[in-house]
């Protein structure tokens, strides 16, 4: 991955996960974000929102977070996901939480999900398994790592979230595998500058231009990868396009 | 007096709050060494060079913070953990950095004034 030298720079830094408790916070979160921070592109996690404001339709793409422990409980949550989502006309994605590496696993496998979220949380610590992050970059999916649970966990939990994360983004880097810093702000006074989140990657890898990339180049990838998957008008593979003369 | 050539570089950050109340610079300056204490320690702080400067008039909740030019990302971390200052809610960010008092006053404080 070469990032040039001074571009990303230049670039606006983006914040692709805020999980608002309500929708008042959601607006209050929102309007900070375009109007102090300059950001035009938000991810918003709608499982405790039923409404987003027109005038935001363009700025904002949705997800929804599955907790799963067992693959019971996942195949339920997508359903659930999917069902959510389907109501607002927005370009959307799915995220995995989940402490079983199984679930993990299959999650990714059989490509049910489009993100996992807190990787390091899962693994035991310096046990972490290569070919599932290996599996993540052939089925493009990303890894995205919430900063406000690490703030609010405990000094053992944080210095297991830091080791961890420095092993996974080793490895990501090598395999090509998009990850991102994100806040997961539930109310207005948890909200990140995603210029400041940036400095979240780089206490873990100490590479400023991979830190300040993955809040600018590899955000923006994944924001372009999700509205083209989400596009209906885009042909499918082995459909023919115009007339066939017979 | 020592030389310029080895007196210790410095980068000045200007810090915007974001909260209901109005906050001190002795209570910036407290809550920030604190945060620093935690993350990392008692040498980081020292060798930081962290000090908030106060022979300068800003505008309410702005601040210039002076540091070592290594430790700007650190002083970003530690701004992004700082959320409460006295009991008080606040949010912390960079609105930018520079080399210079005149240069951080020009670009980043007078469009404030204004």
């Amino acid at each position: 991955m070469d990032y040039r030298c001074g571009e990303h720079r230049m670039r606006k830094h983006i914040d692709m996960l805020i999980n608002p408790v309500d929708e008042e916070e959601a607006e209050k979160i929102i309007s900070t974000y375009i109007n102090t921070f300059n950001v035009n592109k938000i991810g918003i996690c709608v499982n405790n929102i039923r409404k987003i404001p027109k005038k935001y339709y363009d700025k904002v793409i949705i997800s929804y977070v599955v907790k799963a422990n067992t693959k019971k409980e996942l195949e339920k949550g997508v359903k659930d996901a999917k069902n959510h989502l389907s109501k607002f006309k927005i370009p959307s994605f799915v995220i995995l939480t989940s402490t079983s590496y199984d679930v993990l696993r299959y999650g990714v496998e059989k490509r049910k999900v489009d993100a996992l979220l807190d990787l390091p949380l899962s693994f035991e610590m310096f046990k972490i398994d290569e070919v599932l992050i290996g599996l993540c970059s052939q089925n493009n999916i990303s890894l995205m790592f919430n900063f406000n649970t690490f703030r609010r966990s405990d000094r053992n939990k944080k210095v297991k979230y830091l080791r961890n994360l420095r092993k996974i983004l080793q490895i990501a880097y090598k395999k090509n595998v998009i990850s991102m810093p994100v806040s997961g702000a539930q109310t207005f006074y948890e909200i990140c500058n995603p210029r400041e989140l940036s400095s979240f990657m780089f206490i873990a890898y100490r590479n400023l231009q991979y830190a300040l990339a993955s809040t600018s180049f590899h955000a923006e990838e994944f924001w372009d990868f999700i509205t083209k998957l989400n596009d209906k008008t885009r042909p499918v593979a082995g459909m023919y396009i115009g007339d066939i003369d017979a | 007096m020592l030389k310029p050539s080895r007196r210790d570089k410095k980068r000045y950050v200007v810090v915007k709050i974001l909260g209901e109340e109005i906050i001190d610079k002795e209570e910036l300056i407290s809550a920030v060494w604190k945060e620093s204490y935690n993350y990392g320690g008692y040498v980081f702080t020292a060798l930081s060079n962290l000090n908030v400067i106060k022979d300068i008039n800003t505008p309410e909740n702005v601040f210039i913070i002076a540091i070592n030019p290594k430790y700007v990302e650190d002083l970003r971390f530690i701004l992004l953990n700082l959320r409460n200052i006295n009991n008080k809610k606040v949010i912390a960010y960079v609105k930018g950095v520079g080399g210079t008092l005149n240069s951080v006053k020009t670009k980043y404080l007078e469009g404030d004034e204004n």
